[in-house]
């Protein structure tokens, strides 16, 4: 359904002053991967790592500097106008974090849920009442509230419209960039009760991106670790989570804190900042407890440790039977 | 355990062009010295405005009833600015904002330490670099000398607490501090605050929504909802034991990412502040409804030891 293959994107920055040396930002730096029809993914790292810009890349908000995107088989990169219309927008829809500031204030919620349907063409008036009302139903809110304006509509509900917005063209992919970390607790609950839901009723592909990886193991079925551009692990959620391989996704599960009042406070493993100026080799090496001479000649190539399960660490190995 | 805040039936109103809103109704519960009490609640419940009300940072349009006790005095106009900044300091949820982007970090913990000490600023600056270490903070040169956009949020934060520290607080108010931060920062923080608190036996009122946060950081934890606290119980009681059925939604929404196994929402949303509601203020979300619910107001209650709960479905097991 959706293939990326060897996708970069460098943002260029200048140093002080007008003629200040150019340097890159590698945001996204030579990620593949693949997601089949219906599979539901998870993109997780820290703030920084690229997994924004990399699902931004799927739908075209942001260009690639090289790399493609397939969707169906057919490369999208770069497409414009109605090519766009009908190849990228048709199939692929997104859900933002902050539901407050991706809803236009100045529109009802009617004409943001239409907003999409109408760029693409022109619709009868009544059907698109039926959409809406319709729509407003599945994502379990009051069809009144269709004449409401965002700003008098709670966060739990303008995230509602949101994904409402995104399926009123009826897409194949929705990208939900971290759709519940703005949410409080209860309401997150009910935001990803209605995405499983939804997944199930529209058959939707869904590629998430979050942090919090209690909400990962609930909605989806593989699992993507990026650190500074690059994916470091990759795998079925319940193994990644529960038998981590790249040190750095070890590093994020113990930094989980657990509902569970049993689990003592213990100290965290002292790491350093991260360093912004790449060097060869891994990225993860200044951090890496294991590090040796080799990390910095290693391209990180992703090594496959089983079956579907890929990590980007030459030392994967050494450290499973060193610590089994 | 002698108590170090003491919450008397107070309540906080705000007056506002649409009505006064009820953001605190009747609150009743104490710190005690060397325990870390976590307030647990959703957004709006009235978490912040708790913890504002002690150093009297609340803004004008508030009129309050009740009374708070800060080690068995009564907190007022005159005497709050004898706590504010001295015995009581606070760390908030936003390290970028709560730094001042003029003033080098050196600068600004100088002046802490001279409005908290009243010494010398040349003694002040001698006591910083042990003060950085301290929160391990360890390239001091630098940051003395650094701007708050020049650090990461998670050093910034670092120096939020240096500077509550500095003011050798007997209680440190956290609202939310690591909801800015990335999860690994997150845990090094939170390590830092408790391994402090261990070492030097202040008290801590932790404001969270992260149940997860609670669950490994407080001794004691109070919920709160819609102004209301609802239950307050040691940590283990109430993780295995939670009474209240908001408590019980709340544990059934935290994810844990050990297992499989989907949220229950608490289905609806939080009733409005500012209408005068009798009866329970969680009625309309509860699947356990009585008849009382909607008349009586229920009121906390220690229904075993330690344990109190605001809920009818509890009233005959009350001593």
């Amino acid at each position: 359904m959706v293939e990326v293959k060897k996708l970069k994107k460098y943002f260029v920055l200048r140093g002080k002053g007008l003629w200040g040396k150019k340097y890159f930002v590698k945001a996204v730096d030579d990620v593949s991967f693949f997601v089949k029809e219906g599979q539901s993914i998870a993109i997780v790292g820290e703030s920084g790592s690229g997994k924004s810009t990399l699902i931004r890349c799927i739908n075209g908000l942001v260009k690639p500097t090289s790399g493609q995107v397939f969707l169906d088989g057919e490369s999208v990169v770069g497409l414009k106008g109605n090519e766009y219309k009908e190849k990228v927008a048709k199939k692929v829809q997104m859900v933002f974090q902050d539901p407050t500031t991706s809803l236009n204030p100045r529109l009802r919620v009617f004409d943001i849920i239409v907003e999409p349907v109408l760029a693409q063409q022109r619709v009868p008036k009544a059907q698109l009442v039926d959409l809406v009302n319709d729509l407003l139903r599945k994502v379990g809110l009051d069809p009144k509230l269709s004449d409401r304006y965002p700003g008098e509509l709670s966060g739990g509900q303008c995230q509602r419209v949101a994904i409402a917005r995104a399926l009123s063209v009826r897409p194949k992919v929705l990208l939900l960039d971290e759709p519940t970390s703005s949410l409080d607790v209860s309401v997150q609950a009910q935001v990803l009760k209605l995405l499983n839901e939804l997944r199930q009723t529209f058959h939707l592909t869904y590629i998430f991106v979050s942090h919090d990886l209690g909400v990962v193991r609930n909605v989806a079925e593989r699992v993507f670790v990026m650190y500074l551009g690059r994916i470091v692990e990759i795998g079925p959620t319940e193994e990644v989570i529960d038998q981590p391989l790249h040190p750095y996704t070890k590093l994020l599960i113990e930094s989980i804190f657990y509902p569970d009042p049993n689990v003592e406070m213990k100290k965290p493993a002292i790491v350093e900042e991260v360093e912004t100026t790449m060097n060869a080799g891994c990225r993860f090496k200044s951090r890496c407890p294991f590090s040796t001479k080799e990390c910095e000649i290693y391209d990180m190539k992703p090594l496959e440790a089983s079956r579907d399960r890929y990590v980007s660490c030459i030392k994967w190995e050494v450290m499973e039977r060193w610590s089994s | 355990m002698n108590e170090l805040v003491k919450f008397e039936n107070y309540s906080l109103t705000f007056k506002t062009l649409y009505g006064d809103v009820r953001a605190l109704r009747n609150l009743s519960f104490t710190i005690n010295s060397g325990e870390i009490v976590a307030l647990v609640g959703e957004t709006g419940c009235g978490k912040t405005v708790t913890a504002l009300s002690i150093i009297g940072l609340l803004p004008e349009n508030a009129s309050q009833t009740g009374k708070i006790f800060f080690k068995g005095v009564e907190v007022n106009h005159e005497n709050v600015k004898r706590i504010r900044g001295k015995e009581v300091a606070i760390v908030f949820q936003d390290p970028t904002s709560s730094l001042n982007p003029l003033y080098s970090i050196e600068q600004q913990l100088v002046d802490v330490f001279v409005s908290r000490w009243d010494i010398p600023k040349s003694e002040a600056k001698e006591k910083i670099d042990g003060l950085l270490r301290q929160v391990q903070l360890f390239d001091v040169d630098r940051i003395r000398r650094a701007y708050p956009h020049e650090l990461s949020g998670g050093m910034r934060q670092r120096v939020m607490i240096a500077m509550a520290l500095a003011c050798e607080p007997s209680l440190l108010i956290a609202d939310e501090p690591t909801t800015a931060l990335d999860v690994t920062v997150q845990r090094q923080i939170l390590y830092l605050i408790w391994e402090l608190q261990r070492a030097r036996k202040f008290s801590v009122l932790f404001i969270t929504h992260d149940l997860g946060i609670v669950a490994q950081l407080a001794d004691r934890v109070v919920v709160m909802y819609a102004g209301n606290i609802v239950e307050m119980a040691p940590k283990k009681e109430l993780f295995s034991n939670p009474l209240h059925p908001y408590t019980s939604g709340l544990l059934n929404c935290a994810l844990d990412p050990r297992k499989k196994k989907l949220p229950e929402p608490i289905p609806g949303s939080l009733p409005s502040l500012t209408g005068l509601l009798d009866g329970c203020i969680f009625r309309e979300r509860c699947g356990r409804v009585q008849n009382d619910c909607g008349i009586l107001t229920p009121e906390l209650a220690e229904v075993r030891p330690s344990h109190f709960v605001a809920c009818h479905l509890w009233r005959e097991q009350r001593g």
